[in-house]
């Protein structure tokens, strides 16, 4: 393992390589995000449909 | 050296096989390669977007009918817009957060490769049926570009005939492309920084990027549902904006604005991200108030919400609504100010130099501050009855969208680019571009303040004769600026034929994470995420 500017090299540290967790988690946070989204699309034509409504 | 063996882990494009040009180009799941795909497409929708401005540019250059038809003229403003904020200056800004933030945050890729192709991969069809209409009329088919204003105001908008739906089909997809790449942007950042990236050591060029993608999440859905209720009004009986069917076409003009506003913000945020980057580089100096910076862009982010109307002064709101917009929007020059200060504060004492980057940071601070000041003046309710709807307002969004937005992406090309290509460019070469851009930029835009203050409306094709000096000298600065893609792309492609090796490290005050990857960065990256010491990010020193 190197430091991040590659000229020193590192005693080896243990890798903490859990990027299949993080992409997991980065997924979670992407299906909320997208119901936000949607949330927002459809809320906003719903008011203007029901402020006419009343 | 680690993060340049090509990688064992299970990367979403690990491939084991040289990729072909449709794989690599069409199939992409590499944010470099959909990062470069992104500029290259917003470089070519600048040059038409401006190829339509200098249509409109050699119309207004003399009084009286110059061009087709008056009809085509507004065609020609409402698709030079919709062309250079959507087709030019988001996707650039896209193609840089593509390329940059797993760089910058120790990452290998974004979080969702396959959906990162397929935002950018929506953008040409987007695209083709946007211009479908205009290229149709060429050929004598169809009723011809939309004409009503890139703003959409029914109930003109809906009288554009054929080009309505192609329009709003082409938004639809353009939101989707820029709410999918938003999504992308926030789960990256949030879940893949590698450990150390703390969220305030970040650099700000990805916190302002974080902040614009949630501002994209919040308002492009709302210019989906304000075209979705258009489209509803024109083909399905609906009269959401139709005043004989009970609906307000001034309910429009607010739900546009609630989105445009922010619209705005989410294109000058990343730019402001860009020159926090850039001037700290130049002036070998860390960036002044780095936590001020965060909070006043969060701020900005926040306060776009709330001051929409400004853009509706005129169309008869009550007198208490328009004073607390007013008030509201002169507020958000505060935290602006708080960046410009911090800015110039960085460069105060440094040891400054000034390559091309920072030449045109340097530009962006000024002019963007010229653009703010013709702003503040906006925002005062009984002077903008004056400058509404003149070529006063046309000049303030020029300043803030060229010579902010434009200046801040080509300051991030040159910057970025020996990371990018392996190459430095000729420095000479570059000063042409900055200056031939500098010098006609003001003479196109400066003399449009005189010209709204003497009372010129927008968006009309000829004029008075009494607007015609100030209308030359612009037409003038328009025709030398579209020379200036052209000469920073013979920069560029010297820069790839004959530049220089660059050094990983190639600037000497450039502090960052993709400062250590190797010029160019290889196509696979931070596989295994680096060990990061707080040296190693520039702002690795700032604790809670």
């Amino acid at each position: 393992m190197y430091s991040a500017d590659m000229t020193t090299p590192d005693a080896p540290v243990p890798q903490n390589d859990d990027t299949a967790a993080r992409r997991a988690a980065a997924r979670r946070t992407g299906w909320v995000v997208a119901g936000v989204a949607l949330a927002v699309y459809a809320g906003f034509i719903a008011l203007n449909f029901f402020a006419r409504q009343g | 050296m680690a993060t340049t063996h090509a990688d064992h882990h299970d990367h979403a494009d690990h491939h084991d096989h040289k990729q072909g040009f449709v794989e690599r180009w069409f199939f992409s799941t590499n944010h470099k390669d959909i990062g470069t795909l992104y500029l290259v497409f917003s470089f070519i929708m600048f040059i038409i977007g401006a190829a339509m401005s200098v249509y409109i540019r050699f119309e207004l250059s003399v009084p009286g009918l110059q061009g087709v038809s008056p009809e085509f003229f507004n065609s020609m403003t409402t698709m030079h817009a919709l062309v250079m904020i959507f087709g030019g200056v988001m996707p650039a800004f896209v193609g840089l957060a593509n390329w940059m933030i797993p760089l910058q945050i120790g990452a290998p890729d974004m979080a969702m490769p396959r959906m990162n192709n397929w935002s950018f991969w929506i953008m040409p069809f987007a695209f083709a049926l946007l211009l479908m209409p205009l290229v149709l009329q060429l050929f004598g088919i169809g009723s011809g570009a939309p004409a009503g204003g890139w703003t959409l105001y029914p109930p003109l908008s809906l009288q554009g005939g054929s080009n309505v739906a192609f329009t709003i089909f082409a938004i639809h997809l353009m939101g989707i492309s820029s709410i999918m790449g938003a999504i992308n942007i926030i789960a990256t950042i949030l879940n893949m920084r590698a450990p150390g990236v703390d969220l305030l050591k970040m650099p700000v060029f990805v916190w302002t990027w974080l902040i614009t993608a949630f501002l994209l999440i919040a308002v492009m859905p709302v210019l989906a549902g304000a075209v979705t209720m258009l489209l509803t009004d024109k083909f399905f009986l609906t009269s959401f904006f139709d005043a004989k069917g009970g609906g307000d076409p001034v309910m429009y003009q607010h739900i546009f604005w609630f989105f445009g506003h922010p619209e705005v913000y989410i294109m000058i945020l990343p730019a402001f991200g860009i020159v926090s980057e850039i001037i700290p580089t130049f002036s070998r100096k860390p960036l002044f108030g780095y936590q001020a910076m965060v909070y006043a862009t969060a701020s900005i982010a926040f306060l776009s919400f709330i001051v929409w109307a400004h853009h509706m002064f005129t169309v008869g709101m009550p007198l208490g609504g328009e004073i607390y917009f007013m008030f509201a929007t002169m507020l958000i020059a505060v935290p602006t100010g708080v960046k410009v200060f911090n800015w110039v504060t960085t460069m105060w004492r440094g040891s400054i130099s000034f390559e091309s980057p920072m030449l045109w940071s340097i530009a962006f601070v000024i002019l963007f501050t010229i653009g703010g000041f013709s702003g503040l003046m906006l925002a005062i309710v009984p002077a903008d009855f004056q400058y509404h709807d003149t070529y006063f307002v046309v000049a303030h969004f020029h300043y803030v969208l060229v010579t902010g937005a434009l200046f801040a992406i080509i300051a991030a090309v040159y910057y970025w680019w020996p990371k990018w290509t392996g190459r430095m460019y000729n420095e000479t070469y570059a000063k042409i571009h900055f200056w031939w851009s500098v010098i006609f930029v003001n003479i196109l835009f400066f003399p449009q303040h005189f010209l709204g203050l003497a009372g010129m409306p927008r968006r009309i094709p000829d004029y008075n004769v009494v607007f015609a000096d100030w209308n030359l000298i612009s037409s003038i600065g328009a025709f030398g600026m579209f020379a200036t893609p052209f000469i920073m792309f013979a920069v560029l492609w010297h820069s790839l034929k004959y530049g220089e090796k660059a050094a990983a490290r190639s600037w000497e005050g450039a502090k960052g994470l993709e400062w250590t990857l190797p010029s160019p960065a290889p196509h696979h990256s931070f596989g295994t995420p680096p060990l990061i010491r707080d040296g190693d990010l520039a702002h690795g020193d700032i604790t809670h």
